[in-house]
This record gives C-alpha cells, sequence and structure tokens, in this order.
C-alpha cells in the first residue's frame, strides 16, 4: 500500500452534515375523495445526527437521530351543499295581520356556503439509518459512496387525522354560527359533515403520508438507489508544482483505491501507478 | 350584506300582489329587464272570480317560483291559479342556485301588476340573513334604514321571540311610515304599497355590514 488516508468517527461525522446541509424537498397534489377536494404539500430538511463507524466484520456507517423534519400544507375544499340536508328558515311560518289581510312571509331555504379549511401539520421524527460504503470509479476521480440499507420509516397517521378533524369542525362551526334560526342544529350538521370526513379520512391521511415519503426519498442520501459521494480523491495528484519552463508538476496517479471501517475510522488506502 | 332589491327578486324576496277586482291575467315570471317583452319564457295565469269578501278578509295563496335549469327560465307553481277577489298572492323562489334575480309581470284586462315597478296592493318582503346597517331608499331617493342585529351576540330566546315577529313598514307617498326598524338576522320586513304606483325599495351604496 503506498498511502493511507483515516477520516476520524467525528471527521464524517461532519462530512455527513455537510451532505445534509443542502437537503431539503418539496412536492405537492391534490385529489378527491367524495365530497373533498383536498390540495396538499409537503417539504422536508434533514438535520442532526450522530456517526457511528461499524468495524469489520460488519463495514458500515451508522447515523443515529436523523432529525426529520416535515410541513405539510393542506387545504381542503368542499360544499356543504353536498353533505347537508335542505333547511328552511324560520321552522315556523310567521304571519302578520296587514290591511290585506295576514301575510304569512315565505321560508327562507339556506344556501350552504362551500368551505375552504387551510391548515399546516407539522411533522418532525428522528430516525437512524445504515450505510455501506463503496469505492466508485470517478472517471478523473476515485470517490467513495455512501448507499443507504433499505430502512422502514413509520409515520404515526393519528396526529394529522386529528389535526384534519379540528380543523374542519372549527370551520364548519364558525359557518353555520353566522347562519341565524339553526342554533340548535349546528351540532347535528357539523357531526354531519364530520361523519362525511371520517368516512376518507384514512385516505387522505394516507395520501400525505404517501407523499411526505416521497419528499424524503427525495432526498439523495435517503434514496436506496443513489449513491452520495462523501469523499472524493483526484486520480493524478499534484505532489510538486511547476516551479519554471524546465520544471513542470510532479504528479502522482491513484491506480486504486480502496476503503473500509477499522477502528471506528473510515481507512482509504491506494496504490500509486 | 345581503341583495336588497325589489325590482330583483331572490330567494331572499317575497312579492305579494292583492286583487281587489274580477279579472283574469297573464303572467311572467322573468329574468329579463322590466320593459322588454319575454320571448322564451312561459306564460302562467291567474284568474281573479268575483266574490264577496272585502279587502282583508281575503286569504293568501302561494306560488313556488323555481328556476328550471334545462330550459334556463323561471317556472310558476301552480302555473295555472284561480282565486276570490280580495285574495293575495305571495310568489317565492325558494332556492337559487346558479340563476339570474327575477321579476313578477303581469297584464290583466283591466289592470297589471309587476315586482319590478310596484303598485297598488302589493307588498315586497327581504328575508335578512346578515346583521349589518342596510340603508335604502324608495323611488332611488331618501336614506332610509334596517339595521340588522346580529344574532350571535343575542341571547338565543331573546332572539327567538324577536325573529318570531315581522316589522310592516307603510310605504305612503314615496316615503316608508317609519324610517328606521331595527330587526334581528333571520327576520322579514314587509314593505306594503296600499296606494302608490311605481314604487321601487333599494340598497343604497352606503350600506355597510356591522360586526
Amino acid at each position: 500500500m503506498d498511502a493511507t488516508v483515516a477520516v476520524s468517527e467525528s471527521g464524517v461525522n461532519q462530512l455527513v452534515q455537510d451532505l445534509l446541509a443542502s437537503a431539503h424537498f418539496s412536492k405537492s397534489d391534490s385529489a378527491s375523495w367524495g365530497p373533498f377536494t383536498v390540495s396538499y404539500s409537503v417539504s422536508a430538511s434533514v438535520s442532526g445526527g450522530t456517526v457511528e463507524l461499524v468495524d469489520t466484520p460488519v463495514q458500515l456507517i451508522r447515523v443515529h437521530d436523523f432529525n426529520v423534519s416535515a410541513s405539510a400544507g393542506v387545504s381542503l375544499s368542499f360544499d356543504l351543499n353536498n353533505i347537508l340536508p335542505q333547511i328552511c328558515i324560520p321552522p315556523v311560518q310567521i304571519c302578520i295581520p296587514t290591511p290585506f289581510g295576514d301575510i304569512c312571509t315565505p321560508q327562507f331555504c339556506i344556501s350552504w356556503p362551500s368551505i375552504t379549511v387551510p391548515l399546516t401539520i407539522p411533522l418532525s421524527l428522528n430516525i437512524s439509518a445504515d450505510f455501506g460504503i463503496q469505492v466508485r470509479d470517478g472517471g478523473s476521480t476515485w470517490d467513495i459512496v455512501l448507499l443507504i440499507f433499505p430502512f422502514s420509516l413509520v409515520i404515526d397517521p393519528t396526529p394529522t387525522i386529528n389535526a384534519i378533524l379540528t380543523a374542519v369542525e372549527n370551520a364548519v362551526d364558525g359557518v353555520l354560527d353566522g347562519i341565524p334560526l339553526i342554533g340548535p342544529l349546528i351540532a347535528d350538521l357539523v357531526n354531519l359533515v364530520i361523519g362525511a370526513l371520517q368516512s376518507v379520512i384514512s385516505l387522505i391521511a394516507s395520501a400525505i403520508d404517501a407523499l411526505i415519503h416521497e419528499v424524503i426519498l427525495l432526498i439523495d442520501i435517503f434514496s436506496p438507489t443513489i449513491p452520495v459521494t462523501l469523499l472524493s480523491f483526484d486520480k493524478t495528484e499534484v505532489m510538486i508544482p511547476a516551479s519554471g519552463p524546465g520544471n513542470p508538476d510532479v504528479d502522482l496517479t491513484l491506480a486504486s483505491l480502496t476503503a473500509q471501517i477499522a477502528q471506528h475510522e473510515l481507512v482509504a488506502e491506494t496504490n500509486f501507478a | 350584506m345581503d341583495f336588497l332589491d325589489s325590482r330583483h327578486l331572490t330567494n331572499h324576496d317575497g312579492f305579494v300582489q292583492l286583487f281587489p277586482a274580477a279579472d283574469v291575467f297573464e303572467y311572467f315570471v322573468t329574468s329579463v329587464p322590466a320593459g322588454m317583452t319575454p320571448q322564451h319564457e312561459p306564460k302562467f295565469h291567474l284568474e281573479v272570480k268575483a266574490g264577496a269578501a272585502k279587502k282583508g278578509e281575503g286569504k293568501q295563496h302561494g306560488v313556488k317560483v323555481v328556476w328550471d335549469a334545462a330550459a334556463k327560465h323561471y317556472v310558476a307553481h301552480p302555473s295555472r291559479l284561480e282565486i276570490a277577489q280580495n285574495d293575495y298572492v305571495a310568489w317565492h323562489c325558494e332556492r337559487m342556485v346558479g340563476s339570474p334575480p327575477y321579476s313578477v309581470r303581469g297584464r290583466g284586462q283591466h289592470g297589471s301588476f309587476s315586482s319590478a315597478s310596484l303598485g297598488p296592493h302589493a307588498a315586497f318582503i327581504h328575508f335578512f340573513l346578515q346583521a349589518g346597517r342596510y340603508t335604502y331608499q324608495v323611488n332611488g331617493a331618501g336614506a332610509f334604514v334596517v339595521e340588522v342585529l346580529d344574532h350571535r351576540k343575542m341571547d338565543p330566546d331573546v332572539h327567538a321571540k324577536r325573529a318570531a315577529g315581522a316589522p310592516l313598514v307603510k310605504i305612503v307617498r314615496g316615503r316608508p311610515d317609519q324610517s328606521e326598524v331595527e330587526i334581528v338576522a333571520g327576520q322579514n320586513v314587509v314593505w306594503l304599497i296600499d296606494e302608490e304606483q311605481h314604487v321601487t325599495i333599494a340598497a343604497s351604496p352606503s350600506t355597510s355590514p356591522r360586526g
């Protein structure tokens, strides 16, 4: 072996943090479930985590407690006319004496409004992941790359479901409260809307969850198919710079490179041509 | 704020006409502006039979106004109505989903009636859904007020009691007999025209919501 470079655990930790600093993605989608149309967008970034270098025979880089910070912006729209029954007010016809005779006023049948409920659902979770290391020929470089081992990311849908149900309940209650003479009916009318929403809320939460997964997998370091370069060495290293017309660069060519974890260090070894 | 204009009726409005003499009317429930003759809209029939009832002794008949979305015009139910002298008819549209405001205009052998230009023995009813201070004009003049209180700021029992009535405002010589009335959201106001001709009642631009 002609040369060896060793990077400590804290050094690798710094390299990983540099990789994560620019890892931020977002994506949006929309779909309809029953009377509800939902537009949702997710942005996610990753930070933190501590690196552990696991020696032979396992040979991997384990990152504990990455913090995945995601935010789902949800806009849920629905036309109450598609959910609520026709209600006409006042419930009892009113008749007033006039010179014509008693005039009974007609009932007014409520045209229910459409409602849009915007809400933001924050999500923060810590995950740990293992990465294998490989050396790849990058053309003019030798690259030490990370490739994540398959991992599962389980997100509890309960907070998302509860946030949507609460926001819709408050919005519908607020809108119906503005309509006179239906006060005693409001609780039942709100329950009708919540009942309709509950029949599809799991599907909505699943779609948001799927988009969160999709966005997280857009971050290269979490992609099982995209190797992420941790360290890169030029194949031709200048050992002595040129000092004049008769004295050109003295170069060394790295003919090969190997990488392994040994004694909690990332060790790269090379042979010169 | 509610749309308030007797010339353009909506589902918030009712139009009442008393018929003091026997006659046979053909009428339109039309979205065509006043002064133009509806071409594509159907005619409806109203026959007033002579009777012994005096004014104030007649009874009310209801005509439901319904938008025919396919034909794109209004339909009156029933389309043919027979009433007695001094009876009165109330036209009202319960639902307007994408349909234009309308007016009821009829002509008989001896007289005519129009919600767009209220005449003798007519009444215009408006259901106030939203709170606010509604300033309105009669025949394009004046600044009269309907103050609509927000039901959310009232005791529910007080609100229910007040909403169970409807103030009657008489138009006399082009002016309401009460320049200001106070009601609650969910209450009607009835404007009654006894002997006037060509009366219109419409909110003026200064109408504003109340918090």
